[in-house]
């Protein structure tokens, strides 16, 4: 797979962490790449990171253009190429426009149609750029989105960060070393 | 003052109450913080506590060195409760405090161990520069070895979300107090 850190291989591998490695497979109905090789390595540690993976996916009240808006523009932040490959086909099939995605790609503001959307882009980047979010933009995404939307927007949105940094902590690269994000 | 107010026992359900003793337990029966938070999406605060469990328990990494990892990962957010929650474990897992202060106060700390100074070089590095260089990883992994490295940084990546998380909501640390110069 490339990066710092190679796969293990089936033979390396204990029966705890092959069993990890087939239900990562299923997760996500793909190959087991990006991060979770290297979780593999610590299968008690590997198991839970794959939990709070799909919790996040499948247990959140905000709407999915939302959520895989927060991924694109935490990987866009990081340059984490790994998971904008994985997210930017997602975010598609979720609804999210392709020009608004192409714009967070190439590290413009995007020309939004749908106000909450804007909303938390809004957010997302003054917490991403600034380290916070001051009242006034706090106040109208809590407003224009409701506490607990906004509560998972900004948990999908630190969890995508925390994964960026361990894969630039690694150099793990998307697959083929594709490279959609310019620098 | 908290963005988020914490909710009251009359206001959880019966799930909420039952992780709300699970997760307050082991912290003297209070909870607060990124918990008290996201209390309020309880399958996400069930697998987010398992995990932080783990990170602390279930890994190589030794206590010392991953509390050293979160005082580096709160100061780079300037997380006041993350802080607050890890300085005295941070001390009390054996990190000098002239350590503790330099790294408050955006210092470089006067390292008289090895491996403490090679957690705090490949974690701010990665947080300056969003990457690690060669010089800083190998040296990392010759020292602390490649799993701890690994584990290490699923720590310090977990204790960044939390950061996150707290300074969006302005979690308030017990007393209203700021440990964190800006």
């Amino acid at each position: 797979m490339g990066g710092r850190i190679p796969d293990l291989t089936s033979e390396e591998m204990s029966e705890r962490q092959k069993a990890l490695y087939a239900a990562m497979a299923s997760s996500f109905r793909g190959p087991v790449q990006g991060p979770f090789p290297l979780w593999v390595r610590n299968p008690e540690v590997g198991a839970q990171a794959l939990e709070m993976v799909k919790a996040l996916r499948d247990k959140t009240s905000v709407a999915r253009p939302l959520r895989e808006l927060a991924i694109l523009v935490a990987a866009r932040r990081f340059r984490a190429q790994y998971p904008w490959h994985i997210h930017a086909p997602l975010a598609k099939a979720a609804g999210l426009p392709e020009d608004v995605i192409e714009a967070i790609r190439t590290g413009r503001r995007p020309n939004f149609a749908a106000p909450d959307q804007e909303t938390a882009y809004t957010a997302l980047t003054e917490l991403l750029d600034k380290g916070r979010i001051g009242d006034a933009t706090y106040e109208a995404a809590e407003k224009a989105l409701g506490r607990e939307a906004l509560l998972d927007l900004v948990g999908v949105a630190s969890f995508y960060t925390g994964l960026a940094l361990f894969l630039g902590a690694f150099e793990v690269p998307a697959p083929d070393n594709a490279q959609p994000l310019p620098a | 003052m908290a963005r988020i107010p914490d909710l009251k026992p009359e206001e959880m359900s019966e799930r909420q109450k039952q992780l709300a003793a699970e997760i307050g337990g082991p912290r003297g029966g209070v909870v607060r913080g990124p918990f008290a938070i996201w209390l309020r999406n309880p399958d996400l605060v069930d697998k987010a506590n398992q995990l932080g469990n783990l990170l602390r328990e279930g890994t190589t990494v030794p206590r010392r060195l991953s509390e050293l990892a979160i005082l580096v990962t709160a100061r780079h957010w300037t997380a006041q409760y993350e802080w607050f929650a890890h300085e005295n474990q941070a001390i009390e897992q054996g990190i000098a405090k002239e350590i503790v202060e330099a790294i408050r106060h955006r210092k470089t700390p006067p390292f008289a161990k090895k491996d403490e100074q090679l957690v705090y070089a490949i974690c701010s590095e990665l947080y300056e520069n969003k990457k690690v260089s060669d010089a800083t990883y190998n040296a990392a992994v010759a020292g602390l070895g490649q799993q701890m490295v690994i584990e290490l940084m699923t720590i310090a990546s977990f204790y960044a979300m939390i950061a996150m998380f707290l300074v969006t909501f302005e979690a308030p640390v017990p007393g209203g107090k700021l440990p964190l110069p800006e």
